[in-house]
């Protein structure tokens, strides 16, 4: 479904994301793993657009990205949840699903806010209050709700877990679990790589820009050196 | 009470005149955090394009519509070929850009209009309106209803539109509204076209009472942008009342006081706004939970 290819990108002459090939089968659950400034975010930010690419493709479906700016790669059915959830703050929750199908019919977006709502029943009791004043926990559903009222093929989170207690962790990729077991194709950075582990079905580890090392995610679980690095035991 | 009564009136005039090009300066500060100096030169180019058409034997009408237009188009320009250039550029670059397209827009219009005031016939005739004893220009009910105009749709744009919600989402987080697909660039071009069309508009129906000139958007984007700063930069409603309140306090401090005090009172607002109220009387202020 996405296939990335010998990816290159950074900020200004910062290299920060090297040669990067990296694919995700339709239904597949893909995490990248890896420390603080290996490299995960930009990686992201590279395939959806915001950031430029300094070579290589991305290509969806078929479809070559490589030259199309963010919006149209949304068009075409990349959706990129950011880091720091990244909402509308000063508008309402209601206000901030609708924008992320902004590019869709009105009636579309009818449909598909119910189907938010009915997946995050918060949102629902909260549609009219201010994003900004929404908890950790809540503002990670919005920004994931927002992402899928875009109707995705691909849906790219960026640390969903960052900055959230124990708890909603553990909700989170409750979450997340449901998506891809709805058919839902994902590609998950994260750095809580053991959370990540447990629900991806492959995974790449990102050493500085560059992918160390790929296979199925038990695999990846099992090796001695990942263990060393990331799991710390 | 007909002194009274007749600041009031004069004071609404100035006041809608004031907020009209306020409007601009809210609209570009909501999409883009930078203040468009040029504000003041789409008032005067209203004004000078439909004196222009006028000349050309088109009706009013399309004259006035026609200036709208061009107004509108040079600041799409404006706005493409100035500052979206200026990529990264901080807010104080992109000010300074506008700054310099006020200038040559300024010397544009001398070179096309010269030196002159121009001006055309009020559009109701040119018999003043009385009102319990008050005198009033019948052009100020145009520059009155202007103003409300421009109101409604602004409202109707930002609460029912999705231009406008875009627009606002832009304003609260450019890089989210980049990376939920929202055409960002786009954005910024609309609110320069509908900023230039707004100050236009209000040169259009302010020109027969205040005469039009190439170096007439000078002063008035002083005045308005004091009435955006009272009503908080990001609101245009705001910059509407804010016009609304100066100009009332102008024409009383110009007829309790003394004419020649007139022209400090938007300084004198303009530093007791940063003292002591520095966010505007409506300015928002978004709330943020890390």
């Amino acid at each position: 479904m996405l296939r990335i290819e010998n990816l290159t990108g950074g900020y200004g002459r910062i290299i920060a994301v090297r040669d990067v090939s990296l694919t995700v089968g339709a239904g597949e659950l893909v995490a990248v793993i890896g420390r603080n400034g290996a490299g995960k975010s930009t990686l992201l930010k590279t395939i959806s657009g915001v950031q430029p690419s300094y070579g290589g493709s991305v290509r969806l479906g078929g479809q070559e990205l490589t030259r199309l700016d963010p919006a149209a790669r949304v068009r075409a059915g990349l959706a990129h949840v950011p880091e720091g959830r990244q909402l509308f703050g000063a508008l309402s929750v209601e206000d901030n699903l609708r924008l992320g199908a902004h590019h869709r019919s009105v009636a579309e977006a009818d449909a598909d806010i119910e189907q938010q709502f009915d997946m995050f029943p918060v949102l629902r009791e909260r549609r009219r209050s201010q994003a900004g004043a929404l908890s950790g926990g809540q503002q990670q559903m919005l920004a994931l709700g927002r992402a899928l009222m875009a109707a995705p093929r691909v849906l790219m989170l960026d640390e969903p877990s960052m900055g959230l207690a124990p708890q909603l962790v553990a909700q989170i990729l409750r979450i997340i679990r449901t998506l891809k077991e709805r058919g839902t194709t994902i590609l998950l950075v994260e750095q809580n790589a053991r959370a990540a582990l447990a629900i991806a079905d492959r995974a790449y580890v990102l050493e500085t820009g560059r992918v160390a090392l790929e296979g199925p995610a038990s695999d990846v679980l099992q090796n001695p050196r990942i263990k060393d690095l990331y799991l710390g035991y | 009470m007909v002194d009274f009564l007749q600041f009031l009136l004069s004071g609404i005039t100035r006041g809608s005149i004031y907020g009209l090009v306020g409007v601009g300066f809210a609209l570009i500060f909501r999409s883009s955090h930078a203040i468009n100096f040029a504000q003041g030169e789409f008032v005067m180019i209203g004004g000078m394009a439909t004196v222009f058409f006028l000349t050309l034997g088109l009706p009013l009408v399309l004259a006035a519509a026609g200036a709208v237009v061009a107004a509108a188009l040079i600041g799409a320009l404006l706005q493409r070929l100035a500052i979206a250039q200026a990529k990264n550029a901080s807010v104080l670059t992109i000010i300074i850009i506008t700054i310099g397209a006020g200038m040559m827009l300024r010397g544009a219009a001398e070179i096309v209009m010269g030196r002159n005031f121009h001006s055309y016939p009020a559009f109701s005739g040119e018999l003043p309106v009385d009102l319990l004893g008050a005198k009033m220009q019948s052009q100020s009910l145009w520059v009155v209803a202007a103003l409300v105009l421009v109101t409604i749709g602004i409202h109707f744009f930002f609460a029912r539109t999705r231009l406008g919600k875009a627009v606002e989402a832009t304003f609260s987080n450019r890089f989210a509204a980049t990376v939920i697909g929202i055409n960002v660039p786009r954005i910024l071009i609309v609110c320069f076209m509908l900023s230039a069309a707004i100050g236009a508009l209000g040169g259009v129906v302010m020109t027969p009472i205040t005469l039009t000139h190439f170096e007439l958007g000078v002063p008035l984007a002083l005045k308005g942008f004091c009435a955006a700063i009272v009503g908080g930069l990001t609101s245009p409603f705001g910059a509407i009342i804010g016009g609304l309140i100066l100009g009332l306090s102008e024409a009383f401090a110009g007829g309790y006081i003394s004419p020649t005090y007139q022209e400090a009172v938007a300084f004198v607002i303009i530093i007791a706004m940063l003292i002591f109220r520095p966010q505007g009387l409506f300015g928002r202020r978004a709330v943020e939970r890390v």
